[in-house]
């Protein structure tokens, strides 16, 4: 049983590392900077502008994007150019996973707009 | 930006597992190649790694390369058969280095790796589709 306080502190980084001691902040850094640039439904009213449609549209383009870049490495493995199937497939799941997401946060869209409908005016 | 994590980190080391495999499958294809391209006997071929830090994810994360291809130097057997077509002048022949158990095993340990890293884009998929039925 090694004390935990007799680990050297520059070897907390390694994967050999006690889960505990991990260094977790890029982590954390990451998913609060998801948040800032609006991606929860919290995202802050712009005068004038509409959120909700700027965010549907970002979100629609980036997913065509992604569908772009599926369709183009399934183009490439047909045609021969390109012999890494594993390419096409990967990125035919980043465009499926991108796309549930984006339904998601549609469903949730809706379903807030319909309980603002609904209240008694 | 990815939405699967690690997925060119796992892209970069299927196509380098990939590399691995069709090089162990020329050296034993040409197992008895007495005369190849460069008019010597065959000399196996022998993929070496690097890792490679993949700034398109930030964090530092590293990929894997192939860093070169490199031709084993050591001498294979020489086979004493004067009716061969490539014998030299003592009825010698020089086959080629590649030992059919090390090449076995090699092509083994790169496919178990390749399933492994599939595993891992199998596993990452699964963690989105939980996280995306939390909102459901």
């Amino acid at each position: 049983m090694i004390p935990i306080s007799s680990i050297p502190a520059n070897s907390f980084t390694g994967a050999a590392a006690p889960l505990t001691m991990r260094n977790f902040q890029a982590d954390l850094e990451r998913t609060s900077g998801l948040k800032e640039s609006g991606l929860t439904s919290g995202a802050s009213q712009g005068v004038g502008e509409d959120p909700f449609g700027t965010m549907m549209k970002k979100f629609v383009n980036e997913v065509d994007s992604k569908m772009k870049v599926s369709a183009a490495e399934h183009n490439k493995v047909m045609t021969g150019e390109s012999t890494n199937l594993h390419q096409a497939v990967l990125a035919g799941q980043e465009s499926s996973v991108a796309f549930t997401l984006m339904v998601e946060l549609r469903n949730k869209l809706v379903e807030s707009y319909q309980e603002l409908m609904r209240a008694q005016v | 930006m990815n939405i699967l994590g690690a997925s060119s980190i796992t892209g970069s080391a299927l196509d380098a597992e990939k590399i691995r495999v069709d090089i162990t499958s020329q050296n034993i294809a040409n197992a008895n190649t007495t005369k190849g391209i460069d008019g010597k006997a065959y000399q196996r071929k022998i993929v070496a790694f690097e890792s490679i830090l993949d700034a398109a994810n930030g964090n530092g994360l590293q990929g894997v390369r192939v860093s070169e291809i490199f031709a084993d130097q050591s001498k294979g057997e020489l086979i004493n058969n004067p009716q061969h077509p490539h014998a030299d002048n003592e009825g010698n022949v020089q086959m080629p280095n590649v030992n059919m158990a090390f090449e076995m095993v090699d092509m083994m340990t790169a496919t178990r790796s390749y399933e492994a890293n599939l595993a891992v884009v199998r596993n990452a998929r699964q963690l989105a589709n939980q996280a995306l039925s939390i909102g459901r």
